[in-house]
């Protein structure tokens, strides 16, 4: 196999894999860094420097929109990773002259200038809270896993128009109404998408083609994920009761 | 406000929830699973034509609404400004752009510019071949030499535009002088970087040789040596050379979502 075919075979795995997209990443990561030297003039360095990791997403996004037949992979990374650096480097201008409070304070010892500063919130408090956010996220992720899915798929399906987005949640708001019906999709790992378009109104279609989603959706209404749904602020969820 | 939750990190992306319920895949720019964000780079995605919609439909589609769009005064499309591109050879030049990326004004910036653009007939020329004339031009005229540096700065309304524009530019002007000239681009007000300096490496003089008895000899004719004939002027191909990559077209119509 050229090396030409072995690209384009990783590519098209990493589309499918999360996993597979961070080895062809870390495969590419030296021409993924020279075309970042080129565009800052100087190396750059893995967790100091934003841009690297903004010429990383880059070149992922153009793993997950390459199409074989319209030219050269490499091609097409080094343009959008041109365009992505050149798009963040305007948005940056915007943020010159700010100094950044992670950054290390006047003095000789490691104390950022947000260690400094008393801003009367309780560090011990925030970082209990963020342990059980965390825990909370993989019981999440494995409760996904269940249904056979990854957070990277639910995202790669969640829907794209506003209008869809809300009738997933109307489907939502009306799984809420029968309990019954989320403990069933907990026990048989199965979307019960007649009793669900019947219930909201919206077309057992547009549930079916976004299940991934709608699976997400009503896990994270189901018990334990209390910090996760605290999130969710701007949701806007109707209740609807069942028509008859 | 929109706020973001980071739930799962890989090398090059995050997946996080935003506060209206959207699982999205933005730039890991360093995050860790829990963390909240008020600002993401999220992935660009294209739309695909919904199956309903054949190509051909689109093409007369797009050829109908061509003909409406020229029937209701194109001209004042194709003559409003979209953008500029500047060009910093010293000589330095200005081509201001319409939607379709030909130039309707070319403007020299110093007197050397304003010598380099004279009799170069720009107006609705591609922006993209008068951005290689003028710096071939440059080249021949002797403004620009070997390891010389130009440099690019795009402005425009639409960010897409300036980046996309900056790319197609900086890669046709890198295959036209193939690597013999920097091409660097920069974002309006920035400085541009020093031009790389040359490499020196010194030479430690011969040591003088010590002095022996002058032999009688006989003197030789000095030997003239021949100046070096002048390196032929590079010509350069004109041809276009197609980018291997087609540019995306922007995919306006909407799926069935």
């Amino acid at each position: 196999m050229s090396q030409g075919d072995k690209l384009i075979t990783m590519v098209e795995e990493a589309k499918k894999d999360g996993q597979a997209a961070d080895r062809l990443i870390e495969a590419y990561l030296p021409f993924i860094r020279a075309e970042t030297a080129k565009f800052i003039h100087r190396h750059p360095q893995e967790g100091q420097d934003e841009e690297l990791s903004v010429a990383m997403f880059a070149f992922y996004e153009a793993a997950m929109a390459y199409d074989a037949s319209r030219g050269a992979f490499i091609a097409l990374a080094s343009r959008n990773i041109r365009h992505r650096l050149i798009d963040y480097s305007r948005k940056e201008a915007r943020h010159r002259g700010l100094i950044s409070l992670d950054d290390q304070g006047p003095g000789e010892d490691d104390q950022s200038l947000l260690d400094r500063i008393d801003d009367g919130t309780d560090r011990i408090g925030d970082r209990v809270e963020n342990q059980a956010l965390q825990m909370e996220i993989e019981a999440y992720r494995q409760d996904l896993a269940l249904f056979g899915l990854t957070l990277s798929d639910v995202a790669d399906r969640c829907p794209k128009q506003e209008r869809t987005l809300k009738a997933c949640q109307q489907v939502l708001a009306y799984a809420k109404t029968e309990p019954g019906l989320i403990r069933d999709l907990l026990q048989t790992k199965k979307l019960p998408v007649t009793a669900l378009a019947k219930g909201s109104g919206v077309a057992k279609k547009t549930i079916e083609r976004h299940r991934d989603y709608v699976i997400a959706l009503l896990l994270a209404f189901s018990n334990g994920f209390e910090i996760i749904r605290g999130h969710l602020h701007a949701m806007t969820i109707e209740e609807k009761g069942g028509e008859a | 406000m929109m706020t973001y939750l980071v739930l799962e990190t890989h090398r090059a992306y995050a997946v996080v929830l935003d506060s209206e319920g959207r699982f999205l895949k933005v730039a890991n720019l360093g995050y860790a699973v829990g963390q909240e964000l008020e600002e993401v780079m999220a992935i660009e995605e294209k739309r695909a034509l919904p199956f309903s919609l054949s190509p051909r439909f689109v093409q007369g589609l797009a050829a109908a609404a061509v003909m409406v769009f020229m029937v209701l005064g194109s001209w004042q499309v194709l003559l409003s400004p979209q953008g500029s591109v500047e060009m910093q050879i010293n000589p330095d030049i200005m081509a201001t752009v319409n939607r379709l990326d030909r130039v309707i004004r070319l403007e020299g910036l110093n007197p050397d510019g304003v010598t380099l653009i004279e009799d170069y007939q720009a107006r609705m020329q591609p922006v993209d071949r008068v951005a290689r004339d003028l710096a071939v031009k440059a080249l021949q005229e002797g403004y620009l030499t070997d390891g010389g540096q130009i440099n690019l700065i795009i402005d425009g309304q639409q960010d897409a535009w300036v980046a996309e524009t900056g790319t197609r530019l900086s890669q046709e002007l890198e295959a036209q002088f193939e690597g013999r000239v920097r091409i660097v681009i920069l974002v309006p007000g920035e400085t541009p970087p020093p031009a790389p300096e040359p490499i020196v490496i010194p030479v430690e003089p011969e040591p003088a040789p010590t002095p022996s008895p002058a032999p009688v000899s006989t003197p030789t004719p000095a030997q003239v040596t021949p100046a070096p004939a002048p390196a032929p002027a590079p010509t350069y191909d004109d041809d276009d050379d197609d980018d291997d990559w087609d540019d995306a077209d922007d995919d306006d119509a909407d799926d069935d979502d």
